[in-house]
This record gives structure tokens, C-alpha cells and sequence, in this order.
């Protein structure tokens, strides 16, 4: 990491510190290669994920809230890796900006300012705004990708002129030496919750999208957020399995990272084989 | 029964009367097909007043609110918005939940953000497991995730129960 490192605050979320540790690691080596440091937002608390939005609206708000009340008033950009996350803390921020009676509503239940001006940034936004500092060290050599956005660039009606997140994944592994292919299935919800009540039609599912990307020659699947991945890797039953990878990983790999066999190891469906066949490790 | 409506005339952005019908929500929805009504016909059942029939519906429980049906309105009608309406409806008058296991399944997270103000996935998994008396469907590969690291025993660390608590007691949500 170069000395002059500038911080960027960071929300992590509940998956990237469990299920999909190597995410967390692999970006903030990305983060770390582009010349910025992560400093994770002390203290957080889950956005709520479905499951609050689901049974109790004002809840869901207000544990998005708590989260933007911990953001110190020196900084004014908060970097959110998953994409679940980041639209149910856009969303309760802009509803709350919007009305004065939200405001005070925050004021009198956190004891802070609400920030107002604060920023959220989204990955993948991140990664665009970054894109011509990424300097590769290493070609991906042709690797085949299926570019897997789940359902991260649907955002709700509210949020239409507030955030566009770029289909970016096409033209980053393009840059880095990649393929990528066209196919049916590039936001296709990958069934969140749905993969622990009704498993067995998630796998339907899966199995079709799959099976969709092998058929147009993709030798693996790049996903923008933890929860596509691990529902991905963990529901996909076909002989013929492909891996799939953050899109973190892709782009800390690339950039000569070598403890990548941390983030591979952990991986449900193993891409070491593929990886080097590729020559990529 | 009616005060549904109200609900939903109270939130500035929705409009029902905008629904052409033209079912382009319906075309996109991926779960479409484990739904008892397709998207548009809930819309079209709260246009015409047919409350017990939105309420009792299995659709707006189904639906994981990824917002593909509200992307392809054309009248940008916030759909998913409107299911959780609806299935705050049902919770607070105490209807028949049609759909019990996924209303467990969000109740077992939140109470794993109350508990810990994170979600603690094997927690969330082993209870939920439990009471759908399922525990063996989803061994083989829960134990990889364990071994693999994904699935933690330990619970995740977090400094500010007590004010997570006041949150959820504020706006009065019960078990």
C-alpha cells in the first residue's frame, strides 16, 4: 500500500465478514492497489436485508439509520460493497433527506446531525470512477465470463434518477484481457431468501442459468454481490459446474495479487484447476 | 379491510389508478411461477377492491422485493413496495399468513439483528431448520459452508445492543 494512502470509510455488511470473507479481502486489496485505505464504519449494524423491509417498513428504515448515524462529520462518502445493502441505505437516506419531519425524526432518536450530504457509493460505482488506475500486471488470457448482475441494477422507482449502476463488469474484464458473453440471464434474481425456504425451486433456477452460460461457451460467472455468489455456488447442482467469482476477485487477481489461494480455498465450487489452465496462478 | 388502501394513498409516490395492466411486471417477475396470483393481479385486486383476495395471497410473501417488476413498469409502480404493505397489513391485524414458513424464516433474522445487531447466519439457519422440523435437507452442504469457514459458531461482534433494542422497541415491533 503506497504511504499516502487516502482512508475511505467502509460498509462491509454481514456476508462479506462471513460467508464471503475472500470478497472483503480481495477488495480491499483492490482499494488498496488504487491507492485508498478501507476504514470499516465502527459498530454497524445489519441494513436489515429483505427480511425487515419485508415485515416492518419503519424498522427497515431505521436500522439503515443507525448506520448513516455513525458516519463521523469529517467524512462525506461512505463506500458500500454489497448491493442489497447499499439500496436499503440509499433508500432510507434519500426518504429521510427529503422530509423535514424524518430529519428531526433522526435528530431527536440518534443525537446527531443527519448527513444531509453525505454520499453512498456503491461498488461497482467505485470501480468506474477508478477504472483508469487500474494498471494489470497480468492478462486474464481469454478467460470466458458470464457477467452476473442478479438483481443490483433494478432499482426502485424512488431511487430511479438517484443512482445508475453501470454495467461495468463487460468492459473491465474486456480491458483486462477477458471475454465476456451475451446472455439471457445477467439479472436475473438469484432468489435471496428464497434459496433457504424453497431450495428446491432456487435450484431449478440456478441449475437453468448455469447450464445457459456453459451453453454459450462461459467458463465462469463474475458476480457484483456476495449473496448472488454464495446462492450461485451453494444451489447449483449440475455435473458440469461452473466457478464463480467476485468480481473483487478478478480484479485484485489481475493486478498481481498472490494471496489469492486464501480466497479460492474458501470457494464452495473449487476454480483452481480453471484458474491454471488459464495460467492465472 | 379497508384501510389498506389509505396505507397506500398515504405513501406520496403510489398510485394504484396508474395500472394499465399491461403486465410487463409479470413478464419479468423470475417467481412468478410459485406464486398463487401473478403481480398484476394483485394491482388489479386492490384497484377493484378485492381486499381478502390480495391479503390472502401467497404472492407478496413470495416475492424477494429485487425490484425487476417495478424496473419494467412503465408507470414506475414501486410493486414490491406495495407487497410489503400488504404483508404488514396481514401481520399487524393478525390475519392467516399464507405463507408461514417464510414469515418465520424473516422473523428468525430479525431476531438475530436484535440479538446481535448482525446476522448470525448459522444461528438464523439452525433455528429456522428447527422449527420447519427440516433439520437433514440441507446437511451436506451446510457442513461444507462450515468447513469451509462460511458458517460461524461464534456470534458476530457488535458494541450497541442496547440501543438496537430502544430501535426495535420504538417502532414497536413484536415477535
Amino acid at each position: 500500500m503506497k504511504n499516502n494512502a487516502k482512508q475511505i470509510l467502509f460498509f462491509p455488511g454481514c456476508s462479506l465478514i462471513t460467508s464471503a470473507q475472500e470478497n472483503y479481502k480481495s477488495l480491499k486489496i483492490f482499494c488498496n492497489h488504487l491507492g485508498y485505505s478501507l476504514r470499516e464504519l465502527d459498530n454497524w449494524n445489519c441494513c436489515g436485508t429483505s427480511s425487515a423491509h419485508s415485515l416492518n417498513h419503519n424498522l427497515a428504515i431505521d436500522l439503515a439509520l443507525r448506520n448513516l448515524s455513525l458516519v463521523a462529520p469529517n467524512y462525506n462518502e461512505l463506500l458500500i460493497a454489497c448491493p442489497t445493502c447499499f439500496i436499503r441505505l440509499k433508500y432510507a437516506h434519500f426518504i429521510t433527506k427529503k422530509s423535514t419531519t424524518r430529519i428531526k425524526g433522526f435528530e431527536k432518536k440518534f443525537g446527531k446531525k443527519f448527513p444531509l450530504k453525505l454520499r453512498l457509493t456503491p461498488f461497482l460505482e467505485f470501480v468506474r470512477k477508478n477504472k483508469n488506475k487500474i494498471k494489470p500486471s497480468r492478462s486474464l488470457n481469454g478467460l470466458i465470463v458470464a457477467p452476473y448482475y442478479g438483481c443490483m441494477r433494478n432499482v426502485p422507482p424512488l431511487l430511479l434518477k438517484e443512482v445508475n449502476l453501470p454495467p461495468l463488469i463487460e468492459s473491465v474484464i474486456k480491458i483486462l484481457g477477458g471475454e465476456t458473453i451475451i446472455w439471457p440471464n445477467k439479472s436475473t434474481c438469484c432468489g435471496t431468501f428464497l434459496s433457504a425456504v424453497r431450495p428446491r425451486q432456487i435450484t431449478k433456477i440456478i441449475n437453468q442459468l448455469v447450464q445457459n452460460a456453459i451453453d454459450l461457451k462461459a467458463q465462469s460467472i463474475v458476480c457484483a454481490c456476495s449473496m448472488c455468489h454464495l446462492t450461485l455456488e451453494m444451489r447449483c447442482t449440475l455435473e458440469e459446474k461452473l466457478p464463480i467469482f467476485h468480481f473483487s476477485e478478478i480484479l485484485s487477481l489481475v493486478l498481481g495479487e498472490n494471496k489469492h489461494i486464501d480466497w479460492f480455498n474458501r470457494h464452495l465450487i473449487n476454480p483452481i484447476p480453471l484458474l491454471k489452465q488459464k495460467g492465472l496462478i | 379491510m379497508n384501510n389498506i388502501i389509505d396505507k397506500l394513498n398515504n405513501l406520496d409516490h403510489i398510485n394504484l389508478s396508474l395500472c394499465m395492466q399491461c403486465i410487463s411486471c409479470t413478464n419479468g417477475c423470475p417467481f412468478v411461477h410459485i406464486m398463487e396470483h401473478p403481480p398484476h393481479q394483485i394491482i388489479r385486486f386492490l384497484q377493484l377492491g378485492f381486499m381478502d383476495k390480495a391479503l390472502s395471497s401467497n404472492t407478496p410473501w413470495i416475492c424477494v422485493g429485487c425490484n425487476t417488476c417495478s424496473y419494467n413498469c412503465p408507470m414506475a409502480i414501486d410493486i414490491s413496495l406495495i407487497f410489503d404493505v400488504i404483508k404488514e397489513h396481514v401481520i399487524k391485524n393478525k390475519l392467516p399468513i399464507p405463507e408461514p414458513s417464510i414469515f418465520e424464516f424473516h422473523k428468525q433474522v430479525l431476531n438475530s439483528i436484535k440479538k446481535y445487531g448482525r446476522v448470525h447466519k448459522l444461528e438464523v439457519m439452525f433455528n429456522f431448520k428447527l422449527k420447519s422440523k427440516d433439520l437433514f435437507s440441507d446437511i451436506t452442504i451446510g457442513l461444507k459452508m462450515f468447513l469451509k469457514k462460511k458458517l460461524h459458531l461464534r456470534p458476530p461482534n457488535f458494541d450497541s445492543i442496547k440501543q438496537l433494542k430502544e430501535i426495535f422497541e420504538s417502532i414497536k415491533y413484536e415477535k
